[in-house]
């Protein structure tokens, strides 16, 4: 009987709640002005936009060869989640790696990385030279894989703050460095906010 | 009257024999069967095979923790966040249908409404099995998590406080031609505390944390810093919990981190072995019944029966551990979380029952003056709705212990518990620089689960 009552309950909420379904619908990202207090894809696209235009515009990130096409090569190092949201940092840096590409002057390695490589298929290729299947003068060769110029490391931080009793403020960081690998030098550093207020019924994530 | 005592008999051993079974299997360590008493009980979505009823979920998460079930374990503590968060965000019409709905009935019959320090917990064993897992990403996650919730618990209780007294003076206001709750509440009280209902020494740790977590969290972020800012924060939340507990293995961390974070070489930090122990079962809600005056405008008083939660507490498994000849000693009072937090909640329950038994009691008086077997069979409605919501977490641990020491040569930690003969050899990881031994008793008599965590 207790069930049934709580059953009852729970469905006359569920129907004062709900109304009517939810049509799914497409989303124009150009005009897309609903807000989440997590991190949407938004957010990540306008700290990468930023991150690019920074990066682009610094002195220290021309190489000294780009009038005859020269281009830097970077290493996609960690980027720490540190938000209590399950995102996957590499949005953020496809988006920067996307970016960077197409402005010409920049390549990203996918053979090198920190816990291996990010396509093993550089190394795997090479394999191929005890291969009675392969044509052996199209396998590649050794000593051919270019070496990183710049790493990028980062990290995502998150602080929460109550404004008042029904209103929370959501303060996310997103830090980006380039480090020369010659030297160690951080050549760009940028750090870029995104902050939102909501609702402080509930929890952010 | 036979078939009303039989009817006021239904509502509470409905839900005695809810926990009944689910409690003897835990306490007799038979926690296979535990576990799937629970997740009966949790409502799985035949569709999405989510769990849908939150306290079980929750139940059932820490038992498949225990079990090592990390994975599973993880799914019902993001299930029961789900949940969490549609309790917090229901409209406000929807809350009003249930409130009210509540009123007519009891508060048993409500969605269950997590407490705060429950919440805490499901993030805190949330990260425990991603490091089981050696996942520190979403480790990291959910101990910020567990963060955030400790920050709004705060909060929340002021604001709650608040909340209350309006909804308390709004009742007040649609009641006053019939009866004065005011007064109700007040003689109440004066009741309670004569028949040994006495809160008064009832003292949350500071801020509503529970040391535990806040403890864990220094201990995750020391031990896999990505960062300085990492051992600054360790170095804070622990140096918060030596302050609350004075727990000297707490202090020996504390320093640890503090060199940390002025510089000293983590690899040059000495091979270590934790050993937590969460001992015994955490109190559980029990219904009382107690007549209590109901003061009605025409200053007459009704004595009603109305039915109330109580807390009572339970045994200890083992008093302690002696891991290696090192005795461990409390880090939290899982108790003492508990009982600050129902402290919170006691007056609105108790206020909220005296709203039901005065509108019963009003609505029984005005059908008796029409006709006296209606009066009668109402009497025994309103008796056989009468039930106290008795449901909690009652699968957490009474306290947590901890203990540090070097790690051994032999990679062997024995554990000996005090009245057992037997005592039990863990092996450890002996090239992991850090290990960390989490055991776990339920009850006195069975070996206790462990879980060896190798950083």
């Amino acid at each position: 009987m207790k069930k049934l009552v709580r059953f009852a309950a729970v469905t006359l909420a569920a129907v004062l709640a709900t109304g009517c379904a939810t049509k799914t619908t497409y989303v124009d990202p150009n005009a897309d002005d609903v807000v989440v207090m997590g991190l949407d894809y938004k957010d990540f696209s306008k700290a990468a936009d930023q991150a690019v235009v920074d990066i682009q515009t610094s002195p220290l990130m021309v190489h000294p060869q780009v009038g005859s096409g020269a281009r830097y090569i970077i290493a996609v190092s960690k980027i720490v989640n540190d938000t209590t949201q399950r995102i996957d940092t590499a949005q953020l840096s496809k988006k920067i790696r996307v970016d960077l590409l197409r402005s010409g002057r920049f390549i990203t390695t996918t053979a090198i990385g920190l816990n291996g490589a990010e396509d093993e298929m550089t190394a795997q290729v090479r394999k191929l030279k005890k291969s009675k299947l392969a044509n052996q003068k199209t396998v590649k060769k050794n000593g051919t894989v270019v070496a990183p110029d710049f790493s990028l490391s980062g990290k995502i931080i998150q602080r929460n703050h109550k404004v008042d009793s029904s209103t929370q403020q959501m303060d996310y960081y997103f830090q980006l460095t380039l480090t020369n690998l010659d030297n160690g030098l951080a050549y760009y550093e940028g750090e870029y906010p995104i902050i939102k207020r909501g609702s402080n019924k509930s929890v952010s994530w | 009257m036979v078939a009303a005592s039989l009817l006021t008999g239904c509502a509470s051993v409905y839900q005695a024999s809810q926990f009944g079974g689910f409690e003897t299997q835990l306490k007799e360590g038979k926690f296979q069967e535990a576990t799937q008493s629970a997740v009966n009980r949790s409502d799985v979505d035949e569709k999405t095979g989510r769990p849908t009823d939150l306290l079980w979920t929750l139940q059932a998460g820490s038992l498949m923790r225990m079990q090592k079930d990390y994975q599973r374990s993880t799914e019902f503590f993001d299930a029961s966040e789900n949940m969490m968060q549609n309790e917090d965000t229901r409209s406000a019409a929807s809350n009003v249908a249930m409130e009210g709905t509540s009123l007519l009935i009891n508060d048993a019959i409500l969605p269950y409404q997590q407490s705060h320090y429950e919440g805490v917990m499901a993030n805190t064993y949330k990260a425990m099995n991603f490091s089981a897992q050696s996942d520190v990403d979403n480790a990291r996650i959910e101990w910020n998590r567990v963060y955030d919730r400790q920050r709004r618990a705060v909060e929340a209780f002021a604001d709650e406080i608040a909340e209350r007294q309006e909804e308390i003076q709004a009742q007040q206001e649609k009641q006053k031609e019939q009866a004065n709750l005011n007064r109700s509440l007040k003689a109440s009280s004066k009741l309670l505390a004569q028949s040994g209902v006495d809160m008064g020494q009832w003292q949350p740790y500071k801020g509503f944390v529970n040391p535990f977590s806040t403890y864990m969290y220094g201990l995750h972020f020391m031990l896999n810093a990505q960062s300085r800012t990492d051992f600054q924060r360790a170095y804070d939340s622990l140096k918060r919990v030596y302050s609350m507990t004075g727990n000297a293995t707490v202090k020996k961390d504390m320093s640890i981190a503090r060199q940390l974070m002025n510089g000293f070489s983590f690899n040059k930090v000495r091979p270590r072995v934790w050993v937590i122990y969460e001992n015994g079962l955490a109190p559980k809600k029990k219904e009382f019944r107690i007549d209590l005056p109901i003061v009605l405008s025409s200053q007459k008083i009704v004595y009603t029966g109305i039915a109330l939660p109580r807390l009572v507490e339970r045994k200890k498994a083992y008093d302690y551990i002696k891991a290696n000849g090192n005795k461990t000693t409390q880090l939290s009072d899982m108790d003492r979380i508990v009982k600050a937090e129902f402290k919170e909640q006691f007056n609105y329950i108790l206020f909220k029952e005296i709203v039901r038994a005065t509108a019963k009691t009003i609505t029984q008086r005005n059908i008796a003056k029409k006709d006296s077997t209606a009066g009668l069979l109402f009497a025994v409605a309103q008796m056989a709705t009468t039930s106290a919501d008795t449901r909690s977490w009652t699968s957490l641990p009474k306290e947590f212990q901890l203990t540090r020491f070097k790690r051994p040569a032999s990679g062997v930690v024995s554990l000996a518990m005090p009245g057992m003969e037997q005592s039990l050899d863990v092996n450890i990881d002996k090239n992991s620089q850090f290990n960390i031994v989490y055991v776990k008793a339920v009850s006195a008599g069975q070996l206790p689960s462990v879980e060896v965590i190798s950083l």
